[in-house]
């Protein structure tokens, strides 16, 4: 390995590899021509659109529908990837506990169900009813909303934050510091940032990377 | 080529060797598993990274000339390696 001048570096997990799609040892659509989905994403500061997508409960939810809110955690999140599985239980939590201060948790599905058949609408219902989600989960039927946000990943935090009725992009990134072990966190990077808010201070830290499983969508590279 | 696995280190005698055995990987194979500092390390591997699975880095005498986040297909990648040989 040592001798070789060109070395390549291949970063994934077998967490990755079980979600992949079945179907994926037939090399048919790698022929298709491949549009490049643009890079697109907010920056801290920007405002965030509002949407309309359907919830599990067969809803359509924006953000318009809460005017009492001051903000929101907007989560993209899914059924299969493993590093979204083990936030669920957090993500539940962050909506107990910030919903009633103003900043509910707006879980989004960004997947396309045909690439990912565990993430298809049915399965989110299941899951949702499984957990008795307390906010709603909506899926990105189009998959419009997570590239005008940024959402590279699951589970992909934007929190936002109204100011004089538009909602800003005040962070961006990961939950906490530990996906693999919630007992185990040093830093509770979401939670700093809405509680920075809530005190009308700056937020120290306003964007993170974590490992997420990427997207599953069509128009990207496979 | 190495081949990095980020699955928990619980993992590495058990899921990771069975795909190793499993699709005849002869590469080396190791296990990152610095959980709690992947806010450094991402930015580190490439600031443009955001962190989602899969991604490659091509490196040449040392210096990362490629890095794609995402899947790869065959060709793809065999493109991407001639392009920098």
């Amino acid at each position: 390995m040592k001798n070789k001048i060109l070395t390549l570096i291949l970063i994934s997990s077998v967490a990755a590899l079980a979600c992949t799609p079945k179907n994926n040892t037939t090399t048919g659509d790698d022929e298709k021509p491949k549009q490049e989905a643009t890079k697109t994403g907010y920056a801290i500061g920007d405002e965030a659109t509002d949407f309309s997508m359907k919830n599990v409960d067969g809803k359509m939810v924006s953000l318009a529908n809460y005017p009492d809110a001051k903000g929101f955690f907007v989560i993209f999140t899914c059924n299969h990837c493993p590093y979204a599985l083990a936030y669920e239980q957090r993500i539940m939590d962050l909506d107990k506990k910030y919903a009633p201060l103003g900043y509910p948790v707006i879980a989004i599905s960004p997947n396309d169900p045909a690439l990912v058949p565990e993430d298809s609408y049915e399965e989110m219902q299941k899951l949702a009813a499984e957990k008795a989600y307390s906010f709603p989960y909506l899926i990105d039927e189009k998959q419009e909303i997570y590239p005008q946000y940024g959402a590279t990943k699951t589970p992909h935090v934007f929190l936002l934050n109204k100011e004089n009725g538009k909602n800003i992009v005040r962070y961006i990134g990961a939950i906490d510091d530990n996906y693999s072990d919630a007992n185990d966190v040093d830093v509770k990077y979401a939670e700093n940032a809405v509680d920075s808010l809530l005190a009308g201070e700056e937020i120290a830290l306003n964007t993170t990377k974590a490992i997420g499983c990427s997207i599953k969508d069509k128009r990207n590279k496979k | 080529m190495i081949l990095v696995s980020l699955d928990k280190k619980e993992l590495l005698h058990t899921s990771v060797q069975q795909v190793i055995t499993k699709k005849n990987i002869t590469t080396d194979v190791y296990l990152l598993d610095d959980i709690k500092r992947m806010n450094d390390w991402i930015p580190a591997v490439n600031e443009e990274w955001s962190g989602a699975i899969p991604a490659t880095a091509f490196y040449k005498h040392g210096k990362q000339l490629a890095f794609n986040e995402g899947k790869l297909t065959k060709q793809e990648l065999e493109t991407l390696i001639k392009q920098h040989l």
